[in-house]
């Protein structure tokens, strides 16, 4: 905590941080976060490079030279071709685009029905509290693979059932913890106070509650986006996912991976932006969790 | 006779414990009237806060039990009120602050964001013109550059300050009454002064009455009109100010001014200290409560609770021997 000067009278006090929103705030302190300015920077370079890229680049993902096949890094194909002669830098950029979306839809939802649902269930306790959480237990324990296979059967492969298996469930955990932190944070005097004030439940929840979780959802959410990218991978490797000729950073990943002994460079570059996309993430969580503390001076 | 603002009745608040029933407010009975300060008195755990708490719905039901005569405010019985009238008048002719200012305000939102919410809530106001109404409040209480200050975090403010802060949001709608649990426990004493001070001016300007939940008689003398004071979870002696402080009645009551140092005190009178601790509130005592502790127990004190009974004009004792 901060050190509290003893104030004689209503003298003036000097403050040398000036207050103004809490976004604001957090944006003014993450500037000064060299690293998570760096790794916003380097997101920022690779989502420009999946979304733009491809345009840019004079072959599309699909497009077969089986005699011109897993060569290395040449000046017409950059980060050289796979085994069936497509350029693998299309591909790359091609999959960021899947891997980012994944990752984006399981955040937003583990950011929105996740924060939500825990929050509720936390602040309200009692029945309200067991029925929404022996909800979640259930869906944790559904075999995940199962539910997806079923899926499919049911409705058919597509692209939009791996963001529905992935989404659905990606907020469990997230729920879990958004409960476990408001459990504890409504304890706190501050609350009682705004219940005194005769603020709302809802209101409770979600201006004051939620914010101060804010912390450990931020982390939370960072190392989910990993979580799904490889869950997608996985996926895609038994076949429910991604399919060839589509590409995901997963589904190259593990491509490369077979043929890593003969041509690394399969592995290499889609590992490279997968590791450094993950990174990235990682220390702008951190410095993201940092930023919206108030409490943190830096 | 003034007339009445609160008129609480036989209030109980209950909590199951394990193979129990703790009683942290076993028929508690007072009355506040307007413009008064009535200082609740008692040790920790004698359900001083509970009974707030318990008036103004603010005990977790379940598992907390509330129940009795009534709580008339206005004359409108707000144990009877629905949760969404008492939120009408929580913060909005009833508001309360608390003990400790550091953490009563939520650190992640700024004071202006907690000010303004009450205006939004119990007045529809828009946060800009709530925003101006906030800084005027703060200039109020004492809050020195009220402008800049607004906008920071509770951490950036003193105890002292915060304490202040807490007060200008209690004030923000012009409540009826302001209830004060422990208003100075956690600061130092030269702010402590401030503060009541600031309770004092407060009360004469907007010609409001309030209760103060306090342990310490020191803080009371000077402070209050009429006392009540508390021991496990009932009121056992009640009566104006100046009458307890000169002639208390009930034994608990003289243990507890034996206990404050005085500085009037001719002879230099040793502080006597209550011997023991309060009773379990789920496991008390038959008979009146004080008992085991009490110089003057008698035998009847261990068989039945005695009856508050009339003793003057304005004063109420509930003890077999005083």
């Amino acid at each position: 905590m901060t050190s509290t000067q003893p104030v004689a009278g209503p003298a003036p006090e000097r403050e040398e941080v000036e207050g103004t929103s809490l976004w604001r705030d957090a944006w003014r302190r993450l500037r000064k976060n060299r690293m998570a300015v760096a790794s916003a920077a380097v997101l920022l370079a690779i989502v420009l490079f999946c979304a733009v890229g491809p345009w840019l680049v004079p072959y599309s993902f699909d497009e077969q030279d089986l005699e011109y096949g897993a060569r290395g890094p040449s000046a017409a194909h950059w980060f050289g071709t796979d085994l069936h002669g497509r350029d693998l830098l299309v591909r790359t950029m091609h999959g960021g685009r899947i891997s980012l979306a994944v990752g984006l839809a399981a955040t937003l939802v583990s950011l929105t029905i996740g924060v939500s649902y825990g929050a509720i269930a936390g602040y309200f306790g009692g029945r309200i509290d067991a029925i929404l959480m022996r909800l979640v237990d259930v869906l944790y324990t559904l075999p995940f693979m199962f539910v997806v296979i079923l899926f499919l059967v049911l409705f058919g492969r597509s692209i939009v059932l791996l963001f529905v298996a992935l989404g659905a469930v990606s907020w469990l955990t997230m729920a879990r913890i958004v409960r476990g932190q408001v459990l504890s944070l409504k304890q706190s005097e501050f609350v009682d106070a705004a219940r005194a004030a005769g603020v709302s439940d809802l209101a409770i929840v979600f201006r004051h509650l939620v914010p101060n979780a804010l912390g450990p959802i931020i982390v939370y959410a960072t190392l989910t986006v990993p979580r799904v990218m490889l869950e997608e991978a996985f996926l895609s490797y038994l076949g429910l996912g991604v399919q060839p000729p589509m590409a995901s950073w997963g589904l190259l990943v593990s491509d490369g991976a077979n043929n890593m002994v003969l041509h690394p460079h399969l592995l290499i570059f889609p590992g490279l932006l997968l590791t450094l996309t993950l990174f990235s993430l990682n220390f702008l969580g951190d410095g993201l969790r940092d930023a919206l503390d108030p409490r943190m001076r830096t | 006779m003034s007339e009445l603002l609160l008129e609480v009745r036989d209030l109980h608040v209950h909590y199951p414990v394990d193979g129990g029933l703790s009683r942290a407010v076993d028929g508690v009975s007072l009355d506040v009237r307007r413009g008064e300060t009535l200082a609740v008195v008692g040790e920790s755990g004698s359900g001083k806060s509970q009974t707030m708490y318990g008036v103004l719905g603010l005990v977790p039901r379940p598992p907390g039990r509330v129940f009795g005569g009534g709580a008339y405010f206005e004359g409108e019985d707000l144990l009877r009120a629905s949760e969404r009238r008492l939120r009408e008048i929580r913060g909005n002719r009833i508001a309360m602050i608390f003990q400790d200012p550091m953490t009563a305000l939520n650190p992640f939102l700024t004071v202006e964001r907690q000010l303004t919410e009450v205006l939004e809530v119990h007045k529809g106001m828009r946060r800009k013109e709530a925003r101006g109404l906030a800084i005027e409040m703060l200039a109020k209480v004492g809050i020195p550059d009220p402008e800049r200050r607004i906008d920071q975090y509770p951490h950036q403010f003193s105890g002292g300050m915060r304490q202040r802060v807490m007060i200008a949001m209690a004030l923000l709608c012009r409540p009826a009454l302001l209830v004060a649990d422990e208003p100075t426990t956690a600061l130092d004493v030269t702010i402590q002064a401030q503060i009541l001070e600031l309770l004092r001016a407060t009360r004469r300007e907007m010609d409001g009455s309030i209760i103060l939940i306090t342990h310490d008689l020191g803080v009371v003398a000077g402070n209050a009109d009429r006392i009540a004071v508390m021991y496990a979870g009932r009121v056992v002696e009640k009566g104006p100010a100046r009458e307890i402080f000169e002639a208390p009645l009930h034994p608990y009551t003289r243990g507890l001014l034996a206990s404050v140092p005085r500085l009037d005190a001719e002879q230099k009178a040793p502080l006597v200290p209550i011997a023991g601790q309060p009773p379990d509130p789920s496991r008390l005592p038959t008979g009146c409560p004080f008992r085991p502790r009490c110089p003057a127990a008698v035998a009847r004190c261990a068989q039945q609770y005695p009856p508050t009974r009339s003793a003057g004009p304005e004063r109420e004792v509930a003890c077999w021997v005083a």
